[in-house]
């Protein structure tokens, strides 16, 4: 193991570790659907074995079934493997001293065994490790769409095509140009960044239009809950810098848009749909943190991580991601209070989610039937359909965006068997 | 007739649409943020609260949770296991109003619910 390797598992078990301090001590959770429960814990509704039941049930279908196939795929690591089971760790095992040395464990454990997995399938008879990373292809020109699906959602048809053909002017205006001289360098524009950018921009006017206005009701009703989560502010710093160190190093990605780009060295884009992710999800962190006072581990979800793609040196990076987890805190009164007065902006949030969560579904069924071609041509196809259906039909055991990835997994594993068995020229 | 509220976070103008196209003219529906949609069914103007979210706990039910209490909210279907008939029931029987389930799974459970709040 040489240094970097050491220096990856560190960081990732410091996370392990105090992700599980923040969710034993009731600081902060990574699950939404945690939190609002969260209060039970704290007054001593619900027992510890009670809660830790139902953080496993909401969690492991994202880790084993979402974080996990799209890690393996893309070799960075989707941060709900870490955080979702610091969560259950934390909330499960009482004794904070324990807990921590569990959560440290694990997050530096997982991280030698996602790599040593990645590494076995490089030396399978039929290495199918290139094919699978091709599973995130289409992610990366697929989720410029998501402003003109967006603005479809909430705006209608009209408006909807409208955003959808600037971007689309954007995307060929800025292949034509490319490549631009600035000072004499030649530099390319990301068509993908522009065109996105562009649709952006649709959504923010047609948002801004919208003069509805909606009543203050947050003030009174969460004000104790605020003043817990800022209280504990001084433990949430840490947490915004580990990630964003982690995030410097591009060895971990919020979910599996950046996660796509990180892979193919696109850093900028990763960054950009990290931010953009934080517009989406703050009205969600930023409602189960009212309700519960307790707050989110990843803060708004990822602009932490996308300060740390961006940064120049890890010290900025862990700098940026204190700071910017600070700020979260000490702005989250206003913040609630400037969503309620505008519903339009709250719902463009839950837009932009829905459109993206749309195309990762069409997205990651495209990269798994392309993968399953490229690792066993005709047969692969067959099995990534035939599962991807199947999966519907009985109910989505797997979450529907990972069945093609999970199915290409596993004919990359039927692949080598078959190979094994002389059933596949090699 | 029955009126429901159209919160959570994902997926909503599917959700109407669902409600639009089966509910026989027995039920209507809206869509508002979370809070709003929360605070309509406190309220009593309207009578249910629906929304989905990726887990159907956090986004879907979170707002419903702190505004019509954890008591009035059930979890229909969450992430890798489908909507189950024998919560809305049991739900319905213990006064809920509020039902979440995650974006995945929009028709199966709305049509379980349809089924027993018209």
């Amino acid at each position: 193991m040489n240094n970097i390797d050491f220096l990856k598992v560190l960081i990732f078990a410091a996370m392990g570790g105090y992700a599980t301090f923040l969710a034993n001590k009731c600081i902060a959770v990574y699950h939404d659907g945690l939190r609002p429960i969260m209060p039970e814990l704290i007054n001593g509704n619900m027992s510890r074995k009670e809660i830790s039941g139902i953080a496993f049930a909401i969690s492991i279908g994202f880790i084993t079934g979402f974080a996990m196939p799209i890690t393996i795929a893309t070799g960075i690591i989707v941060i709900h493997i870490i955080l979702l089971t610091a969560d259950i760790i934390g909330v499960s095992i009482k004794n904070t001293w324990v807990a921590v040395i569990a959560g440290t464990i694990y997050g530096g454990a997982v991280t030698i065994v996602l790599d040593s997995i990645i590494a076995l399938f490089d030396k399978l008879p039929v290495n199918f490790l290139d094919a699978l990373a091709s599973v995130g292809d289409p992610i990366i020109y697929a989720f410029v769409a998501f402003p003109a699906i967006a603005v479809t959602y909430q705006f209608g048809k009209k408006k909807g095509i409208i955003t959808f053909i600037i971007s689309l002017l954007g995307r060929i205006g800025v292949e034509r140009i490319n490549p631009i001289n600035i000072a004499n360098s030649e530099v390319s524009l990301s068509p993908e960044g522009i065109a996105m950018l562009c649709g952006m921009v649709c959504l923010i006017i047609f948002a801004s239009k919208d003069k509805t206005r909606g009543d203050d009701v947050s003030d009174n009703l969460f004000a104790d809950n605020v003043a817990r989560i800022k209280g504990n502010i001084w433990y949430l710093l840490p947490m915004g810098a580990i990630l964003s160190v982690a995030a410097f190093y591009q060895w971990v990605a919020g979910e599996p848009i950046a996660d796509a780009l990180l892979a193919k060295g696109d850093i900028t884009s990763a960054a950009i749909v990290a931010f953009i992710q934080a517009t989406a999800f703050l009205p969600l962190i930023i409602t189960t943190a009212l309700v519960s006072g307790v707050y989110g581990t990843n803060g708004w979800c990822d602009w932490l991580l996308g300060l740390g793609y961006i940064a120049p040196n890890p010290i900025i990076a862990g700098l940026l991601g204190a700071g910017a987890m600070g700020f979260e805190v000490t702005s989250l009164g206003k913040i609630s209070k400037f969503l309620n007065k505008f519903p339009a902006l709250k719902l463009s949030g839950d837009n932009i989610r829905t459109a993206m969560t749309t195309i990762l579904e069409i997205a990651l069924l495209v990269g798994g039937i392309n993968a399953g071609f490229q690792i066993w041509q005709g047969t692969g196809i067959f099995i990534v359909v035939g599962l991807y259906i199947l999966n519907d039909i009985c109910g989505r055991p797997v979450i529907k965006m990972a069945a093609a990835p999970i199915a290409a997994i596993l004919v990359g594993i039927l692949a080598n068997i078959a190979a094994l068995c002389g059933m596949l020229p090699v | 007739m029955i009126k429901i509220a159209i919160g959570g976070q994902l997926n909503k103008s599917e959700i109407k649409e669902y409600i639009e196209k089966h509910a026989e003219g027995k039920a209507t529906c809206d869509i508002f943020t979370d809070i709003d949609a929360a605070m309509k069914v406190k309220s009593g103007t309207y009578d249910f609260y629906v929304g989905a979210c990726q887990s159907g706990a956090g986004g879907a039910l979170g707002m419903a949770y702190g505004i019509l209490g954890r008591n009035k909210c059930v979890t229909i279907g969450m992430a890798g296991i489908a909507p189950k008939e024998d919560k809305i029931i049991n739900g319905l029987k213990n006064g809920a109003k509020a039902f979440g389930f995650t974006n995945d799974q929009v028709d199966s459970a709305m049509k379980l619910l349809l089924k027993h709040l018209i």
